[in-house]
Parts: structure tokens; sequence; C-alpha cells
């Protein structure tokens, strides 16, 4: 019996050391020669199409200590809206036009954080808590390392990283909120270098049988930021 | 050469035509045998609907006739928001406006049938409320209401149908008019009368790819000191209007939301405007279960305008989906007293995709289950009082429903 448990320990050391080797492939895939750089900001500009014909432009802006400001305006035809989401490095909101303003917790913030978190770009441990290889699948005909990482509490997500490049080539994950419990996929291709970052170009979303795609046509690293994009709004300090 | 290939294009389009009837009739099975949150759970093999299906569809020979088929095919499902978007509705008007001329003008009034008959019952121009309409341009409205009753008598919807079916029949031409053949509440006889179509009251709003819709918005402080707004569709210029609107009633003893008609729209958006109803964090209208994620409606409290008096909400048959949520929602949570008669019970959330024939397939992606554990597809939502249009309170003009919100929104204030 201890014979056992002595192995089951070992193989998981192994497993997890197996995973955390991969996820630092992974880092050093994207950043490339630009390692012992530091990144102090990234902005990024994209566009995205959803069901129903909705389409919509998207602009973010991220710094060091988990900092981000994301603007999304939805264009619905006749009508428009727009979010905002945002972290000052502690706590995240969202604002839209149709639901008005509110904190982000839970797996929503997590979410928002694993997602555009600058020093999670630079070391994945600056996000997830752990990392443990579940298996090898493939992601439209490529293989791939099946990876689970836990951020902070419960929440987790599937990465699976490319045998091959080591890039990240989905990532699935449910993410539980006061929204109810979604289950989604994300498929990053159209790998393209940025100043020397290899980062995907297109991220399409499957949620609710639904899929949305998103174009990302620039990200520019280390321009001057203005730090006061990342505050929290004030009606939503006064509410807090 | 050229006119010959133009020729052969012409007479080869009919060929490529029926190739994208079959490849829409493909979609549709496709979209439902993949995105259906529970196919198993209908008892329908869908597998088997699809070897029944395809060899009506290879001899479908148009846009008309594929319709026909893929209805006949969605409709073993038993669910509603499965559809070519209004074909079935819009067949059955094609119809009725025989020898009716077809437009987008305003007539300046609503009706609904009651006991078989045509009445007039919201007015914005010349006709009152309660005006019995008996033809128009001379065809009868009694066989007209009869024809659409029987077309839709075995939809669980009928109700939300037959009212969107008679409506569409009082459009027209703008600019041009029609006669009526009336009676007025109270009066002895009928009179000929002779109505202007306008422009449409509301402002035409777009979402997405569904079709163009007249958005119709109206508020109004009545001489009871309450609160009265109406809306025809659920859509984003809701939200600035709701904005504006709310400040103003902080004075007021209670607030009527006429929901009556509203064949739904944006989902969110019913839980947006609860926000202004709803004091405590973290409730929700209800509940979205697709395939695999679980949405809630949840109510974000507005901040800064939340109203705390008593709330009425006004639906009947034609209160459909979004109205329907957003009505069962508010009850559940004790926070409005629904008033009026059974709405339409179609409330599953869908999305629109564009068929390679150019038709637009409406599909659910998700069951609607209330707060209470209400499952509204099929059912409706029924009302605390129940206060439909009558025979009796038409003739004297009046609006049963808006009476009894009226009525009970005064009580309330007189308990406090």
């Amino acid at each position: 019996m201890k014979k056992m448990l002595i192995l089951m320990l070992a193989s998981t050391l192994v497993f997890a050391g197996s995973a955390e080797e991969i996820m630092d492939k992974a880092t050093a895939a994207v950043l490339g020669n630009n390692g012992n750089k530091v990144i102090d900001s990234l902005v990024f500009e994209a566009t995205m199409s959803a069901p129903n014909g909705l389409n919509a432009k998207i602009m973010g802006i991220q710094a060091k200590g988990g900092k981000l400001y994301v603007k999304t305006n939805i264009n619905m035809g006749s009508q428009e809206m727009e979010q905002v989401q945002g972290c000052d490095g502690v706590d995240c909101y969202e604002m839209n036009t149709m639901m008005g303003a509110r904190m982000l917790e839970g797996g929503e913030k997590s979410l928002l954080l694993s997602q555009h978190n600058l020093d999670g770009m630079a070391d994945w441990r600056n996000t997830y808590t752990s990392a443990e290889l579940l298996g090898e699948e493939d992601v439209n005909g490529e293989p791939c390392y099946k990876i689970k990482l836990v951020m902070d509490g419960d929440q987790h997500l599937v990465q699976y990283v490319s045998k091959k490049d080591y890039l990240v080539k989905r990532i699935d994950i449910t993410v539980t909120s006061v929204m109810g419990e979604m289950a989604m996929s994300t498929y990053q291709t159209e790998y393209a270098d940025f100043s020397g970052y290899t980062l995907p170009t297109k991220v399409t979303m499957e949620v609710m049988q639904q899929q949305m795609t998103t174009t990302f046509t620039n990200y520019e690293f280390n321009s001057k930021v203005d730090d006061a994009k990342f505050q929290i709004p004030e009606q939503l300090k006064v509410a807090q | 050469m050229t006119s010959t290939l133009i020729a052969l294009m012409l007479w080869t389009a009919p060929a490529d035509s029926n190739n994208v009837q079959l490849q829409s009739f493909e979609r549709v099975w496709q979209i439902i045998n993949e995105k259906h949150w529970d196919l198993a759970g209908t008892g329908v093999d869908w597998q088997q609907v699809h070897e029944t299906y395809l060899p009506k569809a290879m001899k479908a020979k148009n846009r008309t006739e594929m319709r026909a088929v893929i209805r006949d095919m969605i409709h073993e499902l038993g669910q509603t928001h499965f559809g070519i978007l209004g074909a079935e509705r819009y067949d059955k008007l094609d119809e009725l406006k025989q020898g009716l001329p077809w437009g987008s003008g305003d007539p300046g009034f609503e009706v609904r049938a009651v006991e078989g008959r045509v009445f007039v019952v919201k007015s914005w121009g010349n006709v009152p409320v309660g005006t019995e309409l008996k033809t128009i341009n001379k065809k009868d409205l009694k066989e007209a209401v009869a024809t659409t009753e029987k077309a839709f008598e075995d939809a669980p919807q009928r109700a939300l149908y037959v009212n969107m079916t008679l409506n569409e029949l009082f459009s027209g031409p703008e600019g041009d008019t029609f006669e009526l053949s009336a009676r007025k509440p109270g009066a002895e006889s009928d009179e000929l009368l002779t109505v202007a179509w306008h422009a449409p009251r509301g402002q035409i709003e777009q979402m997405g790819n569904l079709p163009p819709v007249s958005f119709e918005y109206r508020t109004e402080i009545l001489e009871q000191n309450i609160g009265y707004v109406e809306f025809n569709v659920w859509l984003m210029p809701l939200v600035q209007h709701f904005a504006t609107f709310m400040p103003t009633l902080k004075d007021t003893q209670g607030l009527i939301i006429d929901i009556r008609g509203n064949g739904g729209g944006v989902g969110f958006l019913a839980n947006s405007l609860a926000g202004y109803l709803v004091q405590e964090k973290g409730k929700k209208l209800g509940t979205m279960k697709s395939l695999d994620s679980t949405v809630n409606f949840f109510i974000v409290p507005r901040l800064d305008q939340r109203y705390q008096k008593p709330v009425v909400v006004l639906i009947d048959g034609g209160s459909a989906s979004t109205s329907e949520i957003f009505a069962a929602g508010l009850r559940d949570l004790g926070r409005a007293k629904l008033i009026g008669s059974r709405s339409a019970g179609a409330a599953l959330p869908s999305v629109v995709e564009t068929l390679p024939n150019g038709d637009r397939f409406q599909y659910a992606i998700a069951d609607y289950v209330s707060l209470g554990g209400l499952k509204i597809e099929g059912t409706g939502v029924e009302p605390d009082i129940n206060a439909p249009h009558t025979l009796a309170s038409l003739g004297q003009g009046k609006d049963a429903a808006m009476e009894a919100a009226i009525e009970w929104i005064v009580k309330q204030g007189v308990v406090q």
C-alpha cells in the first residue's frame, strides 16, 4: 500500500514536472528572442464577428501588475453598444450600456485576467497556480499536449499546446459566475510575428453552440499608456 | 456570344437555385442536429426525419415549396423558435391579403380578435378603442379571423400568430387610404370610415441580420399619478429611454409596464430593465439551459435609479419570448403583479442564420426555466389577475386590463 502511494506521488510529480516544462516552452514560443525584455504594456486592436449578424471593434490596453482596460463597441445594425472591462491590479469591473456597471467576481474575474494578464505572458506562473499534464490530443489534426491550469479559486482551464511549435492551439474553460455556468472553447490560429513576439491573429470561440471569431489586427508593445485608464470608475467605488 | 452565355445562365438558374434550396434543407437539418440542447429528449428520431423528408426536398422546385418541406420537417419537433422566419405566417397573410394593398403604413390602431370578431384595442388615430371592425375594403373580417384561427388551431402559441397576422392585414401603402365598415362603442349602427395609412409611428430599427422593425415606445403619467410605459419590441433604444423615463416616476404611486402584443427581442434587456425595479443584488429572472451551458438572466440593480413603488406588468397572448421572461421573472421575485391574459408560450432563446437560398432560419439554442421552475414554452404565463378584453368592456370603449391595473395600484397605496 505504501509502495503504491509512493508510486502514485512519483507519477504525479513526473507529470507535474512535464506540464511545467511544456508551459515554460509555450511561454518561450511566444516571447521568442524577447525572453529577457521587460514588457511594460501591450496595446491591441481587434474586430469580432458573432451570430445574428453582430460585429464589434475591440481596443485593449494591458500593463504590468494585472492592469487592464478593454473597450468593445458592438454594432447591431441600427443600434450600437459599448462595453468596458477593466482591472486596476486588484479588482475588476464591467460597464455596458445594457446592464449598467458591476464589479466582476469569481470565474468572470479569473477568466478576464487569464485572457489579458500581461504578467502571465512573461511567466505563466503569474496567472496560474499549478499545471497538470492530462495527456495528448489533436487539435485540427495537430498533436497537442493537454494541460490543466488552475487559477486562483476553483477556476481552471485546459490548454492544448502544440507538440511541434509549443504554441497554444485551443483553450477549454467552464466559467462559473453570476451569469451561470458557460462552457467555452477557443481556437488560436494564424500566429504571426509582432515585434518578435508570436501571437495569434485569429481566435475562434465556441460558446452555446455558436461561433464568434476575433481577428487581431495589431499588437503594440511598450508604448506609453495612461495609468488613469486602469482606475475603477467612481460610480462603482461608491457602490463598494 | 455574350447574349448566348446570358441566355444559358438564365436558363440554368433554376437548376442552380434547386441546389441552393437543397443546401438550405440540409443546413436546417444539420443545425438542429448539432445545436439542439436536448434532441433525444424530444423523442424524435432526427436521422429518420432526414430520411423521410429528403426525397420531398429533392422534389421542391422553388423556395416556396422548399419552405413547406422545411416547415413540415421542423414541425416534427413541436417547438417554437424553429422556422423560416415568418414564413408560415406570411403564407397565411398572402392568402388573406388577396385584393388588399401591401405596405408598411400605419393605420393608427391595433386590433385583437375577441370572440371571433375584430376590435380596436389601442388607438393613436381616429378610430377609437372598442370599435368593432367588420370589413376592410369590403373584405369580411369575421371570415379572416375564422381562417386565421383555423390555420393556427394546433399551435400552442395560436394567440400570438393570430394577433400578428390580423394586425398585418391593416397595414398598407403610406399616404393611401382604405375603407372600414365599423361600429364605434355605444353606436347603434355601422358606419363607413375612410382611414389613411401614415408613416410607421415608431423608429425603424435593425438588429443584426433580423428584419427591420418599427420600434414603438410611449410613456405617460396617468391622471391617477401612475407611470405608464408601452413598447412593442425589446431593442437597445429601450435602455436610453428607460434611463430618461425612470427619474420622472419619483413621485408616482405605481408603474404599469404594458407589454401586450410585444413579441420579444433582445433577451438580456429583460434583466437590464429589471435592474430599475429590483433592489437586492444576486437576483435573476430565470435560467436558460443549452447543450453545455446554463445562463442566468441576472439582474444588476441600478445604482442610482431604483424604483420601489408597486409595479404591474400587462400581458396577453401577443406577449412572447423576452416579454414572458420579464413578466414571469418579476412575478417570481414578488416584484410585479401580472394582469391581462395568458401570454404566448413562445420563450425559447434563438438565433437567426441566413440560408444558402436567402431565407432566414431561426432556431432555438436553449430552453428557458423561470425562477419558480416554470417552463413557459407551449404553456405561457398566466396572469395573477385575469382581465382579457371582452365584448362588454370593449363595448364601453374600455381596456379591462388597464382598469384592473389602475385599481390594483391605487389599492396598494390605500393599504400602505
